[in-house]
């Protein structure tokens, strides 16, 4: 049967679909500063960010809207719970995605030497975002476990970044503001996987009704 | 019985601490039950069991089965020609169908209100003592008192007690109702069924009997018949869906509304039912 809460519901996905490919961009973006700094592409990451904010007020709304209005209930509901969540999480991902924007102004210094390759981390964190919304999108629990999985390469790749760094630290080939302005990147890099991580539980919830948070169905 | 729980994981999530861990206890037991309107089967083998001391919603789309589930379990349904029930309802471990159940004492102990109030064109006073004086009872003092609890319990005390032998029928449709709810309770009962008891009322009205349901359930098992699945989902610890004389799903109402297990539970719920 033909409902226009359906419409609704489409939308509101979409939303969702449309703020989930700007923090993306934003991440892509602001990893190629980090190599290369350009004024064009700072310009272009805080554009996104602006659009990334007035998404996030405006589906909280839609979200509330039809909170009150339709009263949804089982996957009707599931879904606007975790559109709100969703919602969230990819705002903080811009958040991460401005972090990175201002550590890459920091790095762009004359004269500093060539930086250590946070290249996997970067291309996992990416993917984990991009996956998690696919999954939303899809249904697709299994993918959303496999983004699970994928954290803890994230972590791992996090780590063995900072050993690196630390040891170059020691060695002192690096100015101390460099060695800390990179290891701040692989914190927001972590973090942002951390972000896709939760919205992977989140679309668990959405499909199976699960709750899989803090080891619950362990 | 196709999505059901099993009875040990129906316990409300606020209730099942360490403390009640214990399955909770069946007022009810339904079992196998069919039931006929002459040729036309209106219920198919249903298996259902009614908690202690919790309000039960059935929902259903109109014609599913849920109102003659309600009364088949006081038997109103006796009165209906041609009307046969198969199975068993007990109610304490005691089959109602039992030739040795006498259908009036059934009655009080298994008290019903109806959708429209249907106070006697008595005083209020009278409305509440009737059943008591069909009981024998012919105390004043008994009377007296058992009308004012009853009215208390009703949460209609404060608004009618300076009016008692004022007509019933003077009354709001909100307060009929409540008067009918004091009705049922002044006789004493276990177990309090409600055909949709808030339909024809208000909605300040409605939310009092709302309100007056979840006090009445810590002394009381209810059961209640609503179309209105908000209404479902604020005062009951259990739901079962009825589809076309069938008990689709019976489980917690958390559940039944979050994640239920039958797609047709979902489609009914979520309103996609065409």
């Amino acid at each position: 049967m033909h409902r226009h809460f359906d419409e609704e519901l489409t939308a509101l996905r979409e939303n969702l679909l449309t703020m989930g490919a700007l923090v993306e961009s934003m991440i892509t973006q602001s990893s190629r500063l980090l190599d290369a700094y350009a004024v064009e592409g700072a310009a272009k990451i805080e554009t996104n960010e602006r659009e990334v904010n007035s998404l996030h007020s405006a589906i909280d709304d839609l979200c509330i809207r039809l909170l009150v209005l339709r009263q949804p209930a089982a996957a009707d509901m599931r879904l606007i719970a975790v559109a709100l969540k969703i919602n969230g999480e990819l705002e903080r991902i811009g958040d991460q995605g401005i972090n990175m924007l201002q550590r890459a102004r920091q790095l762009d210094q004359p004269g500093e030497r060539p930086r250590i390759d946070l290249g996997p981390l970067i291309h996992v964190a990416r993917a984990m975002v991009a996956d998690s919304l696919d999954a939303f999108i899809k249904k697709d629990v299994a993918l959303a476990r496999r983004v699970l999985e994928d954290e803890k390469s994230a972590d791992s790749l996090r780590d063995q970044a900072v050993e690196v760094l630390l040891a170059e630290a020691e060695k002192r080939t690096y100015s101390f503001t460099h060695i800390v302005q990179q290891i701040l990147v692989t914190h927001h890099l972590e973090r942002i996987a951390d972000h896709a991580t939760n919205i992977a539980e989140d679309v668990i919830y959405f499909v199976q009704g699960l709750d899989i948070r803090h080891h619950r169905m362990d | 019985m196709p999505g059901n729980t099993p009875m040990t994981e129906l316990v409300p999530k606020h209730l099942d601490s360490a403390s009640s861990t214990a399955p909770p206890s069946v007022k009810i037991r339904v079992r196998r039950l069919n039931f006929y309107y002459g040729p036309t089967q209106a219920l198919k083998n249903v298996d259902f069991d009614v908690v202690t001391n919790a309000v039960t919603a059935l929902i259903g789309p109109s014609g599913c089965g849920k109102t003659t589930f309600l009364r088949t379990l006081n038997r109103m349904n006796d009165q209906v020609p041609g009307a046969r029930a198969e199975g068993q309802v007990h109610l304490d471990g005691t089959d109602i169908h039992g030739p040795d159940v006498d259908v009036t004492a059934l009655r009080r102990r298994v008290g019903m209100v109806f959708q429209k109030s249907n106070p006697f064109p008595k005083t209020i006073r009278e409305n509440v003592a009737f059943g008591l004086r069909i009981a024998g009872i012919r105390d004043v003092f008994v009377i007296e008192e058992a009308v004012e609890e009853s009215l208390r319990l009703a949460a209609l005390w404060d608004e009618v007690k300076d009016n008692l032998d004022g007509l019933a029928l003077q009354l709001s449709g909100g307060q009929q109702q409540r008067l009918c709810i004091a009705r049922a309770l002044a006789v004493k009962p276990d177990v309090l069924l409600m055909d949709e008891p808030a339909s024809a009322l208000d909605p300040i009205s409605t939310g009092k009997i709302e309100e007056l349901i979840e006090d009445l359930k810590s002394r009381y098992t209810i059961v209640i018949v609503t179309h209105n699945m908000q209404q479902a989902a604020r005062i009951s610890e259990y739901t079962g869906f009825f589809y076309m004389g069938e008990l689709i799903e019976y489980g917690p109402t958390l559940k039944i509304f979050t994640t239920p297990a039958e797609k047709r539970t979902e489609d009914y719920v979520t309103g996609r039912f065409g």
